[in-house]
């Protein structure tokens, strides 16, 4: 009895990982090649910096478009909309990209992320790109 | 009756000229997405200069000029200087960083170069023509000295081919001590744009 709670407590942390990135990431449809591979954040200096992770399973370039929505502790937007930012993965890379908050005032985050390939957009639509 | 019915009702319609529910005049002009990435030319565009600010004023708000600062520090800024071959409003850079700044609430600006004009205008209107009250003028002899100034340059490497077009942009700010002279926070963003003929 002892071992099985020893286990699922270390397993906790990890599901509890799993589901703060879903929480975090506002994917404008479900993207079909570009993967978040991990989220993460701190507070260095009183500014919340993330760091996250993209892993392109495709052998061919992909491009992600993403910006943070950055909140304060009542969930109220700080610092206004970010400019859109285009990166490009080659075929199966992972790139890191850090960013800090505009503001002391940010407590917490979403991040909004897009890929032409995704399944918002009809089949053909692929085909066409 | 019916009839008188559904000929009001067409009268309405043809008045209202066909209206529709949205608050719209005209039709032919839509507003976008001003964050929108912008790929309509290679040349120096909205996301770039967007992109490039908000670098420098995430890069200079983790500086140790800011987090180790026990009052907010006072800048001022001098100019981006463009050693592109293309024409760039770098004022629009400064101006957007300097925003950025004094909206995260941990930097103050002095008065800089380009403004200097306005500010003393004001303070001679205000001490000097003998309209104002005395006990409600700003006074001579209060303005504060920036600590730091901020400035740097953006260059651009273009190379051509017969079907591609590659244009690199690169960005450099500093942030100078003003009394001591050294430079105390530096910042570097590039962007590379591709296009095809």
């Amino acid at each position: 009895m002892k071992k099985t709670l020893l286990a699922m407590l270390l397993c906790l942390p990890l599901v509890a990982g799993a589901q703060s990135i879903d929480s975090k990431i506002e994917q404008m449809g479900l993207m079909d090649h570009i993967k978040v591979a991990a989220l993460k954040s701190t507070v260095r200096d009183g500014l919340l910096m993330i760091q996250m992770e993209l892993y392109n399973d495709e052998h061919h370039q992909q491009v992600a478009h993403w910006r943070v929505r950055w909140l304060d502790a009542d969930g109220f937007q700080v610092g206004g909309d970010e400019p859109w930012k285009q990166e490009l993965l080659h075929g199966k890379q992972r790139r890191t990209f850090q960013t800090v908050a505009p503001s002391r005032r940010a407590a917490n985050f979403k991040v909004e992320l897009q890929s032409p390939e995704n399944n918002a957009y009809p089949q053909s639509s692929h085909d066409n790109q | 009756m019916k009839a008188h019915l559904i000929t009001l009702v067409g009268i309405c319609a043809v008045v209202s000229g066909c209206a529709t529910n949205s608050p719209i005049v005209g039709g032919n002009v839509q507003y976008g997405d001003a964050k929108a990435v912008e790929t309509v030319t290679n040349e120096f565009g909205s996301t770039d200069l967007q992109t490039m600010a908000e670098a420098m004023t995430r890069s200079m708000l983790q500086s140790r000029v800011i987090t180790r600062a026990k009052d907010r520090p006072l800048v001022t800024v001098a100019d981006v200087k463009n050693k592109t071959g293309e024409y760039i409003d770098t004022r629009a850079i400064t101006n957007t960083v300097r925003t950025q700044l004094l909206k995260s609430g941990d930097v103050r600006f002095a008065t800089d170069i380009a403004e200097m004009k306005g500010q003393t205008d004001e303070l001679a209107r205000q001490n000097q023509s003998g309209l104002y009250q005395k006990s409600k003028t700003a006074k001579m002899g209060k303005m504060q000295g920036a600590q730091y100034r901020l400035e740097g340059e953006i260059t651009s490497i273009v190379k051509r081919s017969s079907d591609i077009k590659d244009v690199y942009y690169k960005l450099s700010m500093i942030l100078t001590d003003i009394e001591s002279g050294t430079i105390e926070w530096a910042e570097e963003k590039d962007i590379r744009k591709t296009s095809k003929r």
